[in-house]
Formats: C-alpha cells, structure tokens, sequence
C-alpha cells in the first residue's frame, strides 16, 4: 500500500539575508578527541588530527582510541551542512556534496562534481557500447590533472524490468565504473539493482508516490538514494519521512525546468536548497543533482523545436517530461532528425549545466556525448572545485614571448603560476622578445624554491635539455632570478653555459637588459 | 695592493691600501672600537678577532697568550697580509653593543659553592651564557658575544649551504669556539670552580651544528621526529672543556626550535588553564599558542627588516642607532639613540616608531606610500630622492656620517613585508579556534622583543589591537628557559613534553596564510576594524 504524503511547506527556509553557520575550528574538534597525542592515526598530536579532519584529510574512523559514542558525536560534529554521500565502491567510489560554504572563495568546495552519462535500455547496443566506451576513453589533461567522467547512468526507458535487468547486465559486464539506476518503478529498480548490488549504485528515484518501496530497496541493498520532486517543500517532506526511519545516504534532484523562467526558478531552487542546508534547515542538508538529459526530451519535435522550449517552463509540462523520461519514451534514440538540430541540443545542454554547475550541482546526468559540448564543462569543474588558497603551478617547459629569435636572451623562472604570469606578464609589458624557461619547482615561487632546493642545477640542467633551446638560439647565455643569485656558479658548472644573474624583481628586467644584454 | 676586509657581525666590508690598519679601515666604514689610546696600541680596547686571513701585528703585552691563540689582535697595531675576515668583540665596540643578556626577573648574585652550571642561548646571531653557582641555583654572571659562523654567512640557509661543500667541522669549530670564549670569560678569575652541567637552548640548525650533525635535513624536511629529540652529550667530546655533560633542550620542528620550546618554559604558559601566546621576534619569526592541554606553534619568514638589514637606513640595535621617534605636529623629529650617540641609523624599534608616527601624522598611508603633495600635508621633509620619495628623519649636520638618515617607500614596504609575515603567522594560528581577544597573555620575546613600543606596534600592525596589559615581555626568554631547564629537571621534563605535544603547523602549506598575509599588507591592515584603537586615533586627531 503506497501511503501519499501530504506537502507540508517547510517553514525555516530563509529568504533574502543569509545568516552563516560559523565554520568549525581545529579547536573545536580536538575537544572532542581523547587527547592521548598516542599517533596510531599518523599524526604526532590529537591537534594535528583535528587540522587534518577539518581539512578533510583524516577521516574520524581514523582515530582508533575513540569509543563508539564519542565516534558518533564526533561525526555528527564533522558532518558538513551539506552532507558526504559516498557512492560506488573500492577506487571508483565518489564523495558527493559535503560542501560548508555557499560561495567558492569562502573556503572551498570540497566534491567535484560527478559527471555521469545518460544510457537507456532502449538504446541501441551499438549506441550503448559507443557510450560506454566514450566515458571510459575520456580524458583530458589540465594543469597538470587528468580530468575524466565519472559513470553511467541507466535509464529505464522501457518501463520493462526485464529489458532494464538485460541493459544492466549488458552494462556490468563491459563497464566497471560507477552506476546509476533511474526508474520510479519500484520493480525496475529492484530488477536492476539485484545485478549490481555489489557496486552500490545510486537509486533513482524516490517520489511522493513510490518512496516506502523505493527506500526499501535501498535499504535492501544498502545504496543511496534519490528523492526527487520539483517542489522544495515535497523534497522536505520526503526526507522527513525517509530520514525519520534512520535513512541518510540521500541526494536530492529538484528538477530542472528550461526556456527562460524556467531556468530562472530552477536556479532560485538550487540557490534555495544551498541556503537551507547552510542554514541549519535539517530536512534540505544532502547534496543536489541535476539531469540535463530532460532538455532533449522534446528531441524528437513532438514538443515543438528548441526555440519554442519556453512552453517548457510550465510546471505540468516538466513533470510529465520528467515521467516522461523516466517511463518509456526516448530520448536521444538513433531518430534525430538532423545533425543540426542534435547540435542545437548539445549546445543547449553544455550551456545549461554550466550554469547548473556554478549553482551547487554535485552530480551532473548528461547526455550528449560530445566531447565539444562536455570539454568547457569538465574545464569549469575543475576552476571550480580546486582550492582557491592554494596557487596552481604552470607547466614546466620553455615559453616564447613576443617572437624571439636566435640571439633571443633566456629567462629562468619557477612554475609557481603567479611567479609565471608576473614575469611573463612584465617580459610582455615591456615588448621584450625572449625565451622563458619555466623550471618544475613544484609550484613553489623563486625565493622559496630557492631556499626549500626546488630550483637546482640539476632541473635547470634537465630543462635545457628537454626545451631543446640550445638548437633556438645561437648564444649560451641563461638568465636566473636574482633571488637564485646564490646558485650561480653551480648552474654554471651544471649547464656550461654561462649564467647571468637577473634583477630581484621582473619589473626590472627591462632596465637589466638594456646594461648587460 | 688592496685588501678586502670584511667585518663581522656588522656585514660591512672595505678594501683599504696596504699598510693601512684593520683600526683605519673600520673607521672609514663608520664602525666604531674603542680606542682610548687613539690607535698608539697603548690601551689594548680595539681588540679584533681576525678568523680569516693574515696578519702582520706589533708585538704587545695587553694580549694574553691564550688570547693570542683565539686570534685576537689589537685593531690599530695590525695590519692586513691578505683578504681578512674580522669579527668585532661585543666590548670592544664602542658604548655597549646590545644583546639581550638579560631575561626579566633573573638577578645577578656573587659564587658562593664550587659548582657551577652554565644555560646558554645559542642564537643564529648571538650567544648568550649565564653561569649558575648550583650551591643556590642563582645566576652568578653572564656573558655574550656574536656567533662566529657569522663569517659563513648572516643567516641559517646559508649556514646549511656551507655544511654542504665545506662539511660540518667548520662551523662546529667556530661555534665551540665563540662558546668556549664566553665559558671562558665567565670563568675568568673563578679557580677551582667546575661546571658541573650545560643546558643549551637553540633553535633546530645550531643544535645540529653544536653536535657535529648534518643540518641538510633541516632544509628537506619540517616535521620531523628526531627534531624533537633532547640530546646529552659529553662536552669534552665536543671540545668543550668541561667534565660534566651537556643537554640541549629539544626542538618541535626544522624552524622552531629549542629555544622557542625555551621560550615556551620560561612563559609558563604550557602549565596554564587559559590559551596564550608566544611571538619571538626575529628574522625567524616563531609563534606558539596554547595552554596546558595542547600547544601549535609555527615559523614565519620574517626577514631582517627588523634586525636592520635589507633597509637603506636600518642597523642593529647598537651604538648611535636610533632607537625612539616621535614626530610633532609641525613634522620635525624628536629621536633617541642607542647611548645618546650621534645617529648613525635607525634600528628595528625605532623602525616601528617611526612608521607608525609617520602614519598618525598623515604622511604615510594607509598602503605605505606618502601622502600625496597635493594634501593639505606639506613639509620639507619629503622630498625625491634616488629611490623615488623619501622622508629625511635627520639631516646630514646632526648624524655621525654627514649623510641624512633617510627612510624611503621601499624601506617601508620592506618593513611592512616583515611585520605583515609576523601578524600573518599569528592570525593565522588563532584560526586554530582562539581569536586574539580570547587570549590571557602574548608573551613578547626575543632581543629585539626587549625594547618594543607595545603602542607603535599596534599601530602599525606588528602585534594585534589588544590592551597594553595583555603583552608581556620576557626578554630573552631562550636563555631564560635554558636556565631553568639547568636548575630542575622538571622542566627538563617539561621541555620534551612540550616538543611531544606542540602540533607544528606549517604555513607554507597553510591555506589561510596567504590570505592572512596579504590582508596584512596595510597600515596597520586591509581590516581597519581589527584594529579599533588606530582607528579611533584618526577620529580625534
């Protein structure tokens, strides 16, 4: 028997100012730690373990001298107003959400999110191999990390448990990543499910209606959750009743409504839900998830082409996309219409999970398969979700400036990226034409590597050698930062070439060259 | 022929004639001896290490003969053979070079026992030893003097760089040395008295350097066990005469070291109830939080602004340097120096005095820069100079060189990049989960920590807003902790609790840091509301 809830509106959520929950200190947290500075967790003290929690380097199981009451209470201390849902085992296992702030300079954001690619169980075998194999090969390399997708997620198009357990398996067998299963058809998702238990996929989804099945199913196979409506106030009351039966492991997905008010609202939504959660309102603390695959809904022209998709904001229309989506009709079969129109999609989609991206979506469902439409957006998450109190590194190799020639001087500088984009930015501003020979200091800047030996004769040795510049340029001739004055005579000794000690700051190099080059 | 003579702990270096003398060459560098005689070699004051080079010297009686073999020379009766490298003994300056001896609240008293005990402050720049009559536990002398590895170099860095091409015996020699010179003097008239114990506290790289060990770690690795480790030691193994044994306080990490775990004992504030915090001033600025439950502790980059170094006008802390100034409303200078000598240069607290004089008189702003011409402040006393803007805080006709004592935008900055490193550190450290408001005490230490004005620091930044009664100075609290661990040995005790129990927090990897850092950057910072008291100067002046 299905009980439907009654929508209670949730009353505590805030609109307008934002009152901040205070972040937690190290001190804080050591009050809650035995305090024996015994260093079975691998740190020295109790206050270093403290650091490294809130740092999220350390995890509370890793303290082996608390009792299993003062693990809890350290846990619910830990447990970040929005909260770590792990889904996946072993090394394909995802932390999702467990965010603190609502903007990223803050503090950070802590989880990329997860890019998972939409399959159906009517899809072609061909289609779903193509898909397949296109998460598994993508991977792009920036700044030094390599960027890649993160799962499939199998939808059951059919409605069929038989067909979704075969496109499961079929699945299983040829992918070992991370899964998600979507049907609100209970006896889909268990048919699914009993193929993969032993990967812990994520369940979609619970709703108003199905939810008491759903969440057994869950608990059944012990796998996280999707409790999914477009009203705040049903994801409210939905969590309430789930969580109320001592059940956490959920993600929330509010939906998303496209054409021009829809998106608006769906991202007051999500800005909404961010609010709640770091407001303390307890029934909206998990993390978001969005699928864009919706936008191809009306992929086929039965809802009109995409420059009328603003019918879609209508609340009803969404729903039944939704449903749609979810219970039998296709989208993004091998019927579309053109490769014009699946570009117009593509493009639409990549724009809208951008901005999805920037407004708290910790697992992003994307169905195009482009690798156009998904490189800017693996490029966002990664801006997005490094830390913004660490400075990044360049890469270490030989950059032009302007158009050198062979009589061209050669700077030496580290990879700390602000001691690279300052010279560079000054070699530039003062229209000098040379090379720039960014040595591997492990991104720490000139005076630091210089007395931490990151910059050595032996890498800067190493770098002439691999920028092969000694074929560029006629001289032999290096430029080093007047900080690294110091190492003159071993660089000298290193390289053979002959070492010019430069100014102390790049500003002067302009004046520099004018007396000695 | 030219020689180069080079004179330590000054840094300075000449090249004179042949035939000249060492005495010659230090005046023309304004470095002042003692010379009552005036150069006759008749008054045995100008006495001079010479560590590196030869000599031709007129034979005298006012030398000893163990003197003779520690390369003492009379300055005006020697003359260079070679390059030199010459240290300037702490009494042969002219007035008293200042180094910190004293710690507050320790007394000199007179041997009554035969046994004695020796604390000692080996400081990268500054040694300091106390002899202890055991008999009482009380302080019977002191003596200091510069650390005579300053001839390989000003700071640690390159002390370890030397270690790696010229080993470690060097500058373990010169350490032994310049200790050995200090037993010496404090044992100078005293027969029949044995040390019984030395208790030595020093940060991470002298220790090492002390027992013959290979500092190249220290650069590699921060947080290291064996950091933390209290060594005994024979002192007659390490060349120092003494048949009893040598302990060394033991540090918490590579750039917080004993003397800071030193530092910590002498406060006390390991054994109390409420947090406090620990700043020791130098070019290594250490600071410690915490109270008897747990302890962090962290080491900022502060550079030598302080000490005197890399600022056009800056010099430490001794004769002739301009130690407190203050600017009246008409923008002239009242300033004192070190011994009322003629002004020779500005050292590290009259660098914060006049900063923070020159930001509450509209000068400077609130970046470091000065004041636009076009405000309604106009004085003379700014004008263009080499290095762009300058304020003129002596003219030429009162100082001892002729030249006006000048501070320029960049001396600013370069100050400014000091006490930002030191506040930095120390906010920082407060994100630990104490604000500074919540704090029961800051305990000031080190030399420079001595002669601190506790209200221009806070105007310009150095230290937090908090009332002046919360700030306690402790001197030279290294000596002072060495001592104490030399009269118990509780505290011994205590010291390796301390560097068992202090987190170490890096700040090079700190995430806060930087931010707190840059925010720092400002008179007396970005955040004016951290600093109410300034900010209610500037309504009603």
């Amino acid at each position: 028997m299905l009980r439907i809830l009654p929508r209670k509106k949730i009353s505590n959520i805030p609109n307008g100012l934002m009152f901040r929950m205070a972040r937690l200190t190290a001190l804080q947290l050591y009050k809650y730690l035995p305090a024996k500075n015994c260093g079975e967790c691998g740190e020295t003290t109790c206050m270093a373990f403290a650091i490294q929690l809130l740092e999220r380097k350390k995890k509370a199981r890793d303290c082996p001298e608390l009792t299993e009451k003062g693990l809890e209470r350290l846990i619910e201390v830990i447990t970040p107003p929005v909260r770590d849902i792990e889904l996946g085992v072993g090394e394909n296992a995802i932390t999702v959400g467990g965010e603190e702030v609502m903007y990223r300079h803050e503090l950070r954001f802590f989880s990329p999110t997860p890019f998972f690619i939409d399959v159906s169980d009517l899809m072609s075998e061909k289609e779903i191999k193509k898909r397949i194999s296109f998460v598994e090969k993508f991977e792009i390399e920036r700044i030094g990390v390599k960027l890649k997708l993160q799962g499939i997620s199998i939808r059951c198009a059919s409605n069929d448990p038989k067909k979704f357990r075969e496109t499961v398996q079929k699945i299983k067998d040829n992918f070992s990543g991370t899964l998600i299963l979507c049907s609100f058809n209970p006896d889909v998702l268990k048919a699914g499910v009993e193929v993969v238990r032993d990967r812990k996929p994520l369940l979609y989804a619970a709703n108003m209606e199905n939810w008491e099945h759903v969440l057994k199913i869950a608990r059944e196979y012990d796998t996280p959750l999707v409790i999914y409506s477009n009203s705040i106030d049903e994801l409210g009351t939905l969590v309430r009743e789930i969580s109320a039966r001592d059940f956490n492991k959920i993600i929330l997905d509010p939906g998303i409504e496209v054409g021009d008010s829809g998106l608006a609202r769906t991202l007051n939504k999500l800005v909404m839900l961010r609010k709640s959660a770091l407001n303390g309102v307890k029934e909206l603390q998990y993390p978001l998830m969005c699928s864009t695959t919706a936008i191809w809904m009306n992929f086929n022209g039965k809802k009109g082409n995409p420059g009328e998709i603003e019918n879609l904001a209508d609340e009803e229309i969404v729903e039944e996309l939704l449903r749609e989506r979810m219970s039998g009709e296709n989208p993004g079969n091998n019927s579309m219409n053109s490769d014009t129109d699946e570009m117009k999609f593509a493009y639409q989609e990549s724009t809208i999970a951008s901005i999805l991206l920037d407004r708290f979506v910790s697992l992003l469902v994307f169905h195009s398969i482009d690798v156009w439409s998904i490189l800017p957006l693996i490029t966002l998450r990664q801006n997005i979700y490094t830390d913004p109190r660490v400075e990044p590194a360049v890469e270490a190799k030989i950059y032009e400036i302007g158009s050198p020639d062979e009589n061209s001087p050669v700077f030496v500088t580290t990879n700390f990226a602000l001691t690279y984009f300052n010279v560079s930015g000054d070699l530039e501003s003062a229209k000098i034409s040379c090379y720039l020979l960014v040595v591997d200091t492990e991104g720490l800047a000139a005076t630091v590597s210089v007395a931490a030996e990151k910059i050595t004769s032996s890498g800067v040795k190493t770098a002439l050698k691999e920028s092969n510049i000694e074929n560029r340029v006629k001289h032999r001739k290096l430029i080093i930062p007047g900080v690294a004055a110091r190492l003159k005579g071993d660089f000298e000794d290193a390289t053979g070439w002959e070492i010019m000690v430069g100014p102390q700051d790049s500003s002067e190099i302009s004046n520099f060259l004018k007396e000695n080059w | 022929m030219e020689y180069l003579i080079e004179f330590y702990p000054d840094n300075k270096r000449i090249k004179i004639n042949e035939g000249k003398s060492i005495l010659d060459a230090s005046v023309a560098l304004g470095i002042y001896l003692t010379s009552v005689c005036n150069g006759m070699g008749t008054c045995g004051k100008c006495r001079v290490i010479v560590e590196e080079g030869e000599v031709q010297s007129e034979k005298t009686d006012l030398l000893t003969k163990k003197e003779r073999e520690e390369n003492y020379y009379l300055a005006c009766k020697t003359y260079p053979l070679s390059d030199l490298k010459v240290i300037i003994p702490v009494e042969s300056r002219l007035g008293t070079h200042q180094i910190l001896e004293h710690a507050h609240g320790i007394e000199k008293d007179s041997l009554l026992g035969d046994e004695a005990g020796i604390a000692i402050d080996i400081g990268t720049t500054t040694i300091v030893a106390y002899l202890i009559d055991l008999s009482n536990n009380k302080i019977v002398d002191s003596a200091s003097g510069y650390n005579k590895q300053m001839i390989h170099g000003e700071d640690i860095l390159t002390r370890i760089h030397y270690t790696k091409k010229n080993g470690v015996e060097k500058l373990n020699r010169l350490l032994i040395e310049t200790i050995n010179g200090l037993i010496g003097k404090l044992m100078k008239d005293r027969e029949g008295v044995k040390i019984k114990e030395i208790v030595a506290a020093a940060n991470t790289t002298m220790t090492y350097l002390l027992l013959s060990k290979d500092p190249s770690i220290i650069i590699k690795n921060q947080d290291l066990e064996e950091f933390k480790i209290a060594y005994t030691a024979d002192p007659e193994k390490l060349g120092i005469p003494c048949k009893g044994k040598l302990y060394t306080l033991p540090g918490i990490a590579s750039y917080v070291g004993g003397d800071i775990v030193a530092d910590i004992i002498s406060s006390g504030m390991y054994t109390s109830e409420e947090v406090s915090m620990l700043i020791d001033v130098g070019t290594n600025g250490e600071i410690a939080m915490g109270n008897k439950d747990w302890l962090v502790a962290c080491s900022t980059s502060a550079g030598p602004a302080f000490e005197g170094g890399e600022v056009g006008c800056g010099m430490r802390a001794t004769t002739g340097a301009i130690e407190r100034i203050r600017i009246k409303e008409n923008y002239e200078v009242e300033y004192a120096t070190i011994h009322n000598d003629k002004p020779r240069g500005i050292c590290g607290s009259g660098f914060i005095d006049l900063i923070a004089e020159l930001f509450l008189r509209g000068l400077v702003d609130h970046n470091g820069k000065f004041s636009d011409t076009s405000s309604d402040v106009s004085t003379d006393r700014i004008r263009d100079g080499e290095y762009g803007k300058e304020f003129i805080v002596v003219s030429g006709d009162e100082t001892a060189t002729g030249k006006d004592i000048v501070i320029t935008e960049k001396d600013i900055e370069g100050i400014m990049l000091s006490k930002a490193a030191i506040y930095a550190g120390a906010s920082t450290l407060t994100k630990i989960g104490v604000g500074f408001e919540n704090l029961e005490k800051i305990y000031v230490a080190g030399g420079f920590g001595y002669y601190l004005n506790v209200e221009k620091a806070i105007i310009m930044g150095l230290l937090p807003d908090l009332p002046e009664e919360k700030f306690e100075f402790i001197g030279n609290g290294s000596a002072k902790g060495a001592y104490m661990a030399l009269i118990d040995e509780e505290k011994r005790k205590d010291a390796e609790n301390i560097a068992k129990r202090t987190t170490y927090y890096d700040l090079s990897t700190a995430k806060d840091f930087s931010e707190e850092y840059m925010a720092a950057l400002y008179l007396p910072h970005r955040d004016e509301s951290l600093f109410p008291s300034v900010e209610k100067r500037f309504h009603t002046v």
